[in-house]
Protein backbone atom coordinates (compact mmCIF):
# COMPACT_ATOMS: atom_id res chain seq x y z
CA UNK A 1 0.00 0.00 0.00
CA UNK A 2 1.70 3.06 -1.01
CA UNK A 3 -0.33 5.33 0.75
CA UNK A 4 0.60 3.91 3.76
CA UNK A 5 4.43 3.91 2.91
CA UNK A 6 4.29 7.48 2.49
CA UNK A 7 2.69 7.80 6.22
CA UNK A 8 5.20 4.95 7.62
CA UNK A 9 8.30 7.54 6.08
CA UNK A 10 7.11 10.32 7.48
CA UNK A 11 6.82 8.70 11.19
CA UNK A 12 9.74 6.60 10.77
CA UNK A 13 12.25 9.02 8.90
CA UNK A 14 11.11 12.57 9.15
CA UNK A 15 14.58 13.97 7.88
CA UNK A 16 14.12 12.07 4.73
CA UNK A 17 10.31 13.26 4.26
CA UNK A 18 11.24 16.30 5.05
CA UNK A 19 14.42 16.39 2.92
CA UNK A 20 12.42 15.35 -0.15
CA UNK A 21 10.10 17.82 0.42
CA UNK A 22 12.49 20.33 0.09
CA UNK A 23 13.71 19.01 -2.80
CA UNK A 24 9.58 18.99 -4.26
CA UNK A 25 10.21 15.29 -4.54
CA UNK A 26 6.89 13.10 -5.23
CA UNK A 27 5.09 15.70 -3.59
CA UNK A 28 1.38 15.16 -5.66
CA UNK A 29 1.68 11.91 -4.21
CA UNK A 30 2.59 12.68 -0.75
CA UNK A 31 0.01 15.09 -1.10
CA UNK A 32 -2.77 12.06 -2.45
CA UNK A 33 -1.50 9.59 0.56
CA UNK A 34 -1.52 12.00 3.48
CA UNK A 35 -5.49 13.13 2.43
CA UNK A 36 -6.67 10.27 2.04
CA UNK A 37 -5.10 7.92 4.93
CA UNK A 38 -5.95 10.93 7.47
CA UNK A 39 -9.25 11.49 6.70
CA UNK A 40 -9.68 7.68 6.80
CA UNK A 41 -8.19 7.38 10.12
CA UNK A 42 -10.27 10.54 11.37
CA UNK A 43 -13.55 8.57 9.91
CA UNK A 44 -12.38 5.73 12.20
CA UNK A 45 -11.78 7.69 15.40
CA UNK A 46 -15.09 10.10 14.40
CA UNK A 47 -17.16 6.48 14.73
CA UNK A 48 -15.71 5.84 17.92
CA UNK A 49 -16.79 8.79 19.49
CA UNK A 50 -19.97 8.80 17.39
CA UNK A 51 -20.87 5.16 18.42
CA UNK A 52 -21.92 6.59 22.20
CA UNK A 53 -24.60 7.72 21.37
CA UNK A 54 -26.14 5.67 18.02
CA UNK A 55 -25.63 4.56 15.01
CA UNK A 56 -26.70 7.96 12.98
CA UNK A 57 -24.21 10.17 15.40
CA UNK A 58 -21.66 7.11 14.60
CA UNK A 59 -21.95 8.14 11.06
CA UNK A 60 -22.55 12.11 10.94
CA UNK A 61 -19.41 11.94 13.62
CA UNK A 62 -17.35 9.32 10.46
CA UNK A 63 -18.22 12.62 8.15
CA UNK A 64 -18.17 15.45 10.94
CA UNK A 65 -14.26 14.74 11.91
CA UNK A 66 -12.23 14.73 9.17
CA UNK A 67 -14.29 17.28 7.66
CA UNK A 68 -13.04 19.43 10.51
CA UNK A 69 -9.57 18.87 10.36
CA UNK A 70 -9.45 18.95 6.62
CA UNK A 71 -12.01 21.98 6.30
CA UNK A 72 -9.86 24.17 9.12
CA UNK A 73 -6.79 23.28 7.21
CA UNK A 74 -8.66 24.59 4.04
CA UNK A 75 -9.47 27.87 5.33
CA UNK A 76 -5.79 28.69 6.87
CA UNK A 77 -3.90 27.40 4.24
CA UNK A 78 -3.53 30.09 2.11
CA UNK A 79 -3.11 32.77 4.93
CA UNK A 80 0.03 30.72 5.78
CA UNK A 81 1.38 30.90 2.41
CA UNK A 82 0.85 34.37 1.18
CA UNK A 83 2.18 36.21 4.35
CA UNK A 84 5.13 33.54 4.41
CA UNK A 85 5.62 34.43 0.41
CA UNK A 86 5.27 37.89 1.14
CA UNK A 87 8.17 37.94 3.54
CA UNK A 88 10.50 36.24 1.10
CA UNK A 89 9.80 32.37 1.29
CA UNK A 90 10.89 30.66 -2.13
CA UNK A 91 8.52 27.42 -1.49
CA UNK A 92 5.43 26.91 -3.33
CA UNK A 93 2.02 26.29 -2.72
CA UNK A 94 2.25 22.88 -3.13
CA UNK A 95 5.42 21.91 -0.03
CA UNK A 96 2.97 24.62 1.99
CA UNK A 97 0.18 21.99 1.32
CA UNK A 98 2.02 18.98 2.15
CA UNK A 99 3.54 20.34 5.01
CA UNK A 100 0.78 21.41 6.78
CA UNK A 101 -0.87 17.82 5.53
CA UNK A 102 1.57 16.42 7.59
CA UNK A 103 0.09 17.79 11.19
CA UNK A 104 -3.18 16.47 10.05
CA UNK A 105 -1.80 13.30 9.55
CA UNK A 106 0.26 12.93 12.01
CA UNK A 107 -3.13 13.95 14.29
CA UNK A 108 -4.85 11.47 12.93
CA UNK A 109 -2.60 8.63 12.97
CA UNK A 110 -2.19 9.96 16.94
CA UNK A 111 -6.26 9.75 17.68
CA UNK A 112 -6.01 6.62 15.88
CA UNK A 113 -3.86 5.17 18.28
CA UNK A 114 -5.95 6.07 20.62
CA UNK A 115 -8.62 4.55 19.56
CA UNK A 116 -8.31 1.71 21.89
CA UNK A 117 -8.05 3.43 24.73
CA UNK A 118 -11.29 5.59 23.74
CA UNK A 119 -13.16 2.52 23.18
CA UNK A 120 -12.20 0.81 26.53
CA UNK A 121 -13.18 3.65 28.44
CA UNK A 122 -16.58 3.97 26.11
CA UNK A 123 -17.85 0.53 26.91
CA UNK A 124 -16.53 0.53 30.73
CA UNK A 125 -17.57 4.18 32.15
CA UNK A 126 -21.11 5.81 31.26
CA UNK A 127 -20.50 9.44 31.73
CA UNK A 128 -21.18 11.84 29.13
CA UNK A 129 -18.96 14.32 30.98
CA UNK A 130 -16.17 12.50 31.39
CA UNK A 131 -15.85 11.03 27.78
CA UNK A 132 -16.34 14.72 27.13
CA UNK A 133 -13.01 15.69 28.86
CA UNK A 134 -11.08 12.45 28.09
CA UNK A 135 -11.60 13.38 24.09
CA UNK A 136 -10.70 17.02 24.72
CA UNK A 137 -7.76 15.76 26.43
CA UNK A 138 -7.09 13.37 23.51
CA UNK A 139 -7.64 16.24 20.81
CA UNK A 140 -4.80 18.51 22.44
CA UNK A 141 -2.47 16.08 23.06
CA UNK A 142 -2.72 14.69 19.56
CA UNK A 143 -3.48 18.63 18.20
CA UNK A 144 -0.38 19.82 20.49
CA UNK A 145 2.21 16.62 19.20
CA UNK A 146 0.94 17.49 15.66
CA UNK A 147 1.34 21.23 15.59
CA UNK A 148 4.83 21.28 17.34
CA UNK A 149 6.30 18.77 14.27
CA UNK A 150 4.48 20.76 12.13
CA UNK A 151 6.32 23.69 13.39
CA UNK A 152 10.32 22.13 13.46
CA UNK A 153 9.35 20.45 9.77
CA UNK A 154 8.05 23.94 8.23
CA UNK A 155 11.65 25.67 9.88
CA UNK A 156 13.59 22.73 8.52
CA UNK A 157 12.48 22.77 5.17
CA UNK A 158 12.62 26.37 5.10
CA UNK A 159 15.64 26.91 5.94
CA UNK A 160 14.77 29.00 8.93
CA UNK A 161 18.75 30.52 10.00
CA UNK A 162 19.49 33.57 12.34
CA UNK A 163 19.76 35.42 9.24
CA UNK A 164 15.68 35.05 8.62
CA UNK A 165 13.53 37.50 9.46
CA UNK A 166 12.09 37.38 12.89
CA UNK A 167 8.81 38.21 11.29
CA UNK A 168 8.66 34.98 9.57
CA UNK A 169 8.76 33.14 12.87
CA UNK A 170 6.39 35.10 14.30
CA UNK A 171 4.18 34.63 11.51
CA UNK A 172 4.15 31.26 11.80
CA UNK A 173 3.66 31.58 15.49
CA UNK A 174 0.44 33.36 14.83
CA UNK A 175 -0.62 31.49 11.97
CA UNK A 176 -0.60 28.40 14.42
CA UNK A 177 -2.56 30.73 17.29
CA UNK A 178 -5.25 31.41 14.11
CA UNK A 179 -5.39 27.91 13.31
CA UNK A 180 -6.18 26.50 17.33
CA UNK A 181 -8.93 28.95 16.74
CA UNK A 182 -10.12 28.29 13.52
CA UNK A 183 -10.31 24.97 14.27
CA UNK A 184 -12.06 24.98 17.38
CA UNK A 185 -14.69 27.74 16.39
CA UNK A 186 -15.37 24.97 13.17
CA UNK A 187 -15.75 22.19 15.98
CA UNK A 188 -18.04 24.21 18.04
CA UNK A 189 -20.20 24.96 14.51
CA UNK A 190 -20.38 21.54 13.47
CA UNK A 191 -20.97 19.79 17.03
CA UNK A 192 -22.53 17.53 18.65
CA UNK A 193 -19.75 14.74 17.80
CA UNK A 194 -20.58 12.90 20.64
CA UNK A 195 -24.58 13.51 20.91
CA UNK A 196 -26.08 13.99 24.28
CA UNK A 197 -26.98 11.36 26.72
CA UNK A 198 -30.97 10.72 26.22
CA UNK A 199 -31.40 13.08 23.64
CA UNK A 200 -33.02 12.30 20.63
CA UNK A 201 -30.24 12.43 17.47
CA UNK A 202 -29.65 16.30 16.17
CA UNK A 203 -27.92 17.19 13.23
CA UNK A 204 -26.37 20.35 14.73
CA UNK A 205 -26.72 21.97 17.98
CA UNK A 206 -27.86 25.71 18.58
CA UNK A 207 -24.84 28.02 18.41
CA UNK A 208 -24.58 29.36 22.21
CA UNK A 209 -21.89 30.18 24.30
CA UNK A 210 -18.28 28.82 22.71
CA UNK A 211 -15.92 26.00 23.25
CA UNK A 212 -13.78 27.39 25.80
CA UNK A 213 -17.15 27.47 28.28
CA UNK A 214 -18.07 24.25 27.60
CA UNK A 215 -15.04 22.53 28.76
CA UNK A 216 -15.20 24.60 31.90
CA UNK A 217 -18.61 23.71 32.69
CA UNK A 218 -17.82 19.96 32.03
CA UNK A 219 -14.97 20.03 34.51
CA UNK A 220 -17.37 21.80 37.13
CA UNK A 221 -20.24 19.43 36.58
CA UNK A 222 -17.40 16.20 36.77
CA UNK A 223 -16.07 17.48 40.02
CA UNK A 224 -18.99 19.16 41.73
CA UNK A 225 -22.21 17.48 40.10
CA UNK A 226 -24.81 19.36 38.35
CA UNK B 1 21.38 -7.64 -5.27
CA UNK B 2 24.75 -7.99 -6.46
CA UNK B 3 26.20 -4.26 -7.33
CA UNK B 4 26.37 -5.26 -10.87
CA UNK B 5 22.60 -6.06 -11.37
CA UNK B 6 21.91 -3.24 -8.75
CA UNK B 7 23.52 -0.61 -11.55
CA UNK B 8 21.41 -1.38 -14.25
CA UNK B 9 18.61 -1.12 -12.42
CA UNK B 10 16.38 1.88 -13.74
CA UNK B 11 15.00 3.28 -10.24
CA UNK B 12 12.24 5.15 -9.44
CA UNK B 13 14.18 8.29 -8.39
CA UNK B 14 15.81 8.25 -11.76
CA UNK B 15 12.36 8.10 -13.60
CA UNK B 16 11.42 10.87 -11.74
CA UNK B 17 14.24 12.74 -12.43
CA UNK B 18 14.29 11.86 -16.34
CA UNK B 19 10.79 12.46 -17.01
CA UNK B 20 10.22 15.60 -14.22
CA UNK B 21 7.09 13.51 -13.57
CA UNK B 22 6.08 11.24 -9.91
CA UNK B 23 6.40 8.12 -11.40
CA UNK B 24 4.16 4.84 -9.57
CA UNK B 25 3.30 1.61 -11.10
CA UNK B 26 -0.10 3.50 -10.88
CA UNK B 27 0.45 7.02 -11.72
CA UNK B 28 2.33 8.97 -14.45
CA UNK B 29 2.36 12.56 -13.05
CA UNK B 30 -1.19 12.58 -12.40
CA UNK B 31 -2.46 10.56 -15.14
CA UNK B 32 -3.34 6.89 -15.10
CA UNK B 33 -0.84 4.49 -16.58
CA UNK B 34 -2.51 2.38 -19.24
CA UNK B 35 -0.46 -0.60 -18.09
CA UNK B 36 -2.63 -0.46 -15.09
CA UNK B 37 -5.99 -2.13 -17.13
CA UNK B 38 -4.05 -4.99 -17.82
CA UNK B 39 -2.41 -6.04 -14.01
CA UNK B 40 -5.08 -7.03 -11.27
CA UNK B 41 -2.59 -5.57 -8.67
CA UNK B 42 -2.04 -2.11 -10.09
CA UNK B 43 -6.49 -1.88 -10.90
CA UNK B 44 -6.84 -2.32 -7.30
CA UNK B 45 -4.37 0.34 -6.34
CA UNK B 46 -6.30 2.50 -9.06
CA UNK B 47 -9.59 1.89 -7.02
CA UNK B 48 -8.27 2.08 -3.71
CA UNK B 49 -6.81 5.60 -4.52
CA UNK B 50 -9.81 6.71 -6.28
CA UNK B 51 -12.19 5.69 -3.91
CA UNK B 52 -9.78 7.06 -1.40
CA UNK B 53 -9.69 10.06 -2.75
CA UNK B 54 -13.64 10.60 -3.81
CA UNK B 55 -14.33 9.86 0.30
CA UNK B 56 -12.01 12.20 1.08
CA UNK B 57 -13.92 14.93 -1.12
CA UNK B 58 -16.85 13.83 -0.52
CA UNK B 59 -16.26 13.93 3.66
CA UNK B 60 -15.09 17.77 3.22
CA UNK B 61 -17.53 18.86 0.32
CA UNK B 62 -20.26 17.28 3.33
CA UNK B 63 -18.81 19.18 5.70
CA UNK B 64 -18.76 22.13 4.07
CA UNK B 65 -22.46 22.12 2.92
CA UNK B 66 -23.58 21.34 6.47
CA UNK B 67 -21.68 24.83 7.40
CA UNK B 68 -23.58 26.52 5.15
CA UNK B 69 -26.80 24.94 5.49
CA UNK B 70 -26.52 25.17 9.43
CA UNK B 71 -27.27 29.19 8.90
CA UNK B 72 -30.99 27.80 7.50
CA UNK B 73 -33.28 27.34 10.46
CA UNK B 74 -35.43 24.23 9.92
CA UNK B 75 -33.37 22.65 7.26
CA UNK B 76 -34.62 18.96 7.56
CA UNK B 77 -33.75 17.65 3.68
CA UNK B 78 -30.33 15.66 4.46
CA UNK B 79 -31.15 13.01 2.28
CA UNK B 80 -31.34 15.92 -0.79
CA UNK B 81 -28.42 17.24 0.01
CA UNK B 82 -26.05 14.28 0.19
CA UNK B 83 -27.68 13.05 -3.08
CA UNK B 84 -27.03 16.53 -4.45
CA UNK B 85 -23.00 16.66 -2.56
CA UNK B 86 -22.53 12.91 -4.27
CA UNK B 87 -24.23 13.97 -7.59
CA UNK B 88 -21.76 16.65 -7.92
CA UNK B 89 -18.83 14.31 -6.86
CA UNK B 90 -19.32 12.05 -9.10
CA UNK B 91 -20.22 13.88 -12.32
CA UNK B 92 -16.21 15.64 -11.30
CA UNK B 93 -14.89 12.27 -11.36
CA UNK B 94 -16.50 11.24 -14.81
CA UNK B 95 -15.23 14.89 -15.83
CA UNK B 96 -11.57 14.12 -14.65
CA UNK B 97 -11.48 10.83 -16.59
CA UNK B 98 -12.23 12.86 -19.76
CA UNK B 99 -10.12 14.78 -19.07
CA UNK B 100 -7.66 11.57 -18.51
CA UNK B 101 -8.93 10.26 -21.90
CA UNK B 102 -8.14 13.16 -23.48
CA UNK B 103 -4.41 13.89 -22.72
CA UNK B 104 -3.65 10.30 -23.01
CA UNK B 105 -2.02 10.21 -26.59
CA UNK B 106 -0.06 13.13 -25.07
CA UNK B 107 1.46 10.51 -22.67
CA UNK B 108 1.22 7.74 -25.15
CA UNK B 109 5.45 7.61 -25.71
CA UNK B 110 6.15 8.08 -22.16
CA UNK B 111 3.35 4.75 -20.85
CA UNK B 112 5.22 2.53 -23.25
CA UNK B 113 8.47 3.76 -22.21
CA UNK B 114 7.92 3.04 -18.67
CA UNK B 115 6.30 -0.29 -19.91
CA UNK B 116 9.92 -0.92 -21.32
CA UNK B 117 11.46 -0.03 -18.24
CA UNK B 118 9.43 -2.31 -15.98
CA UNK B 119 10.44 -4.87 -18.29
CA UNK B 120 13.92 -4.43 -17.97
CA UNK B 121 13.97 -3.98 -14.29
CA UNK B 122 11.43 -7.59 -14.51
CA UNK B 123 14.63 -9.14 -16.39
CA UNK B 124 17.17 -7.51 -13.57
CA UNK B 125 15.23 -9.30 -11.24
CA UNK B 126 14.70 -12.56 -12.95
CA UNK B 127 18.51 -12.60 -13.05
CA UNK B 128 18.89 -11.28 -9.19
CA UNK B 129 16.68 -14.72 -8.50
CA UNK B 130 18.89 -16.94 -11.04
CA UNK B 131 22.32 -15.44 -9.09
CA UNK B 132 20.50 -16.57 -5.49
CA UNK B 133 19.72 -19.95 -6.65
CA UNK B 134 23.22 -20.36 -8.40
CA UNK B 135 24.57 -19.69 -4.82
CA UNK B 136 22.70 -22.13 -2.94
CA UNK B 137 23.29 -24.97 -5.69
CA UNK B 138 26.77 -24.21 -6.16
CA UNK B 139 26.89 -23.87 -9.91
CA UNK B 140 28.81 -21.68 -11.80
CA UNK B 141 28.28 -22.77 -15.45
CA UNK B 142 26.43 -19.80 -16.40
CA UNK B 143 28.91 -17.08 -15.93
CA UNK B 144 30.14 -16.62 -19.51
CA UNK B 145 26.28 -15.82 -20.53
CA UNK B 146 25.61 -13.85 -17.09
CA UNK B 147 28.16 -11.11 -18.56
CA UNK B 148 26.54 -11.47 -22.29
CA UNK B 149 23.31 -10.52 -20.84
CA UNK B 150 24.73 -7.67 -18.46
CA UNK B 151 25.98 -6.46 -21.44
CA UNK B 152 23.25 -6.08 -23.66
CA UNK B 153 21.17 -5.01 -20.65
CA UNK B 154 23.34 -1.54 -20.04
CA UNK B 155 22.70 -1.34 -23.71
CA UNK B 156 19.19 -1.21 -23.21
CA UNK B 157 19.29 0.64 -20.27
CA UNK B 158 21.32 3.58 -21.92
CA UNK B 159 18.82 3.19 -24.85
CA UNK B 160 15.92 3.32 -22.58
CA UNK B 161 17.38 6.86 -20.76
CA UNK B 162 18.18 8.49 -24.06
CA UNK B 163 14.35 7.70 -25.24
CA UNK B 164 13.35 8.93 -22.30
CA UNK B 165 15.05 12.26 -21.85
CA UNK B 166 14.11 12.46 -25.41
CA UNK B 167 10.84 12.14 -24.81
CA UNK B 168 10.56 14.66 -21.69
CA UNK B 169 12.38 17.51 -24.05
CA UNK B 170 9.91 16.71 -26.72
CA UNK B 171 7.28 16.80 -24.23
CA UNK B 172 8.09 20.36 -22.45
CA UNK B 173 8.23 21.59 -25.92
CA UNK B 174 5.42 20.38 -27.80
CA UNK B 175 3.71 23.66 -28.24
CA UNK B 176 7.09 24.38 -30.34
CA UNK B 177 7.03 21.27 -31.50
CA UNK B 178 3.51 22.19 -33.17
CA UNK B 179 4.56 25.88 -33.94
CA UNK B 180 7.67 23.97 -36.00
CA UNK B 181 5.39 22.57 -38.67
CA UNK B 182 3.70 26.02 -39.36
CA UNK B 183 6.81 27.48 -39.50
CA UNK B 184 8.09 24.89 -41.98
CA UNK B 185 5.59 25.51 -44.10
CA UNK B 186 6.43 29.30 -43.97
CA UNK B 187 10.00 28.69 -44.36
CA UNK B 188 9.05 26.54 -47.97
CA UNK B 189 7.03 29.08 -49.55
CA UNK B 190 10.18 32.07 -48.73
CA UNK B 191 12.13 29.08 -50.18
CA UNK B 192 9.89 29.66 -53.12
CA UNK B 193 10.21 33.13 -53.64
CA UNK B 194 13.69 33.72 -53.06
CA UNK B 195 14.13 30.85 -55.60
CA UNK B 196 11.95 32.59 -58.17
CA UNK B 197 13.58 36.12 -57.43
CA UNK B 198 16.93 34.42 -57.71
CA UNK B 199 15.73 33.22 -61.34
CA UNK B 200 14.80 36.38 -62.80
CA UNK B 201 17.53 38.27 -60.88
CA UNK B 202 20.62 35.76 -62.38
CA UNK B 203 22.21 38.96 -64.13
CA UNK B 204 21.62 41.68 -61.61
CA UNK B 205 23.62 42.92 -59.08
CA UNK B 206 21.39 41.80 -56.48
CA UNK B 207 22.68 38.14 -57.43
CA UNK B 208 25.06 37.89 -54.34
CA UNK B 209 22.54 38.69 -51.90
CA UNK B 210 19.77 36.60 -53.34
CA UNK B 211 22.64 34.07 -53.56
CA UNK B 212 23.04 34.58 -49.43
CA UNK B 213 19.55 34.15 -49.34
CA UNK B 214 19.44 31.03 -50.73
CA UNK B 215 21.80 29.35 -49.28
CA UNK B 216 20.38 31.30 -45.63
CA UNK B 217 17.02 29.56 -46.76
CA UNK B 218 18.21 26.02 -47.61
CA UNK B 219 20.09 26.09 -44.63
CA UNK B 220 17.34 26.48 -42.39
CA UNK B 221 15.02 24.02 -44.37
CA UNK B 222 18.38 21.45 -43.56
CA UNK B 223 18.04 22.32 -39.93
CA UNK B 224 14.33 22.16 -39.25
CA UNK B 225 14.02 18.69 -41.90
CA UNK B 226 15.88 17.31 -39.36
CA UNK B 227 14.41 18.81 -36.16
CA UNK B 228 11.00 17.40 -37.68
CA UNK B 229 12.51 14.06 -38.29
CA UNK B 230 13.21 13.84 -34.83
CA UNK B 231 9.69 15.02 -33.24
Amino acid sequence: MEHFSTLILLLRDRTTFLEEVRQGKRIESKILSLLGVSALFFAVYGAIIGSSSGWQQLLVSMVKLPALYLLTLLICLPTLYFFDILFGSKADFRQYAVLSLTTIAVISVLLFSFAPVTLFFLVSIRSYHFFLLLNVAIFGLTGFIGVRLFYSGIRSVMDFTADTPKIRNRLLLFWLVLYGLVGSQLGWTLRPFFGSPGQPFELFREVEGNFYAQVITSIFTLLFGN
Amino acid sequence: MKPDLQALCITPAELDQLTGLDISAVFMGGMIRPSVWRTRRHLLSLLITESLVLGTIFIVSLGLSLVLVRQRAGFDQLGALLLSVAGAIALGAIAWHLYQWQRAKTFMTLARLLDECDRHNDIIQALHVMDELEAVQAIGSGLCDRAEVLTALQATRDSLISALRTETILRRHRAIMQRQQDLFATIETSLATLQTLHSNHQASEYRQFLQEALSIGLAVQREMGANSKLG
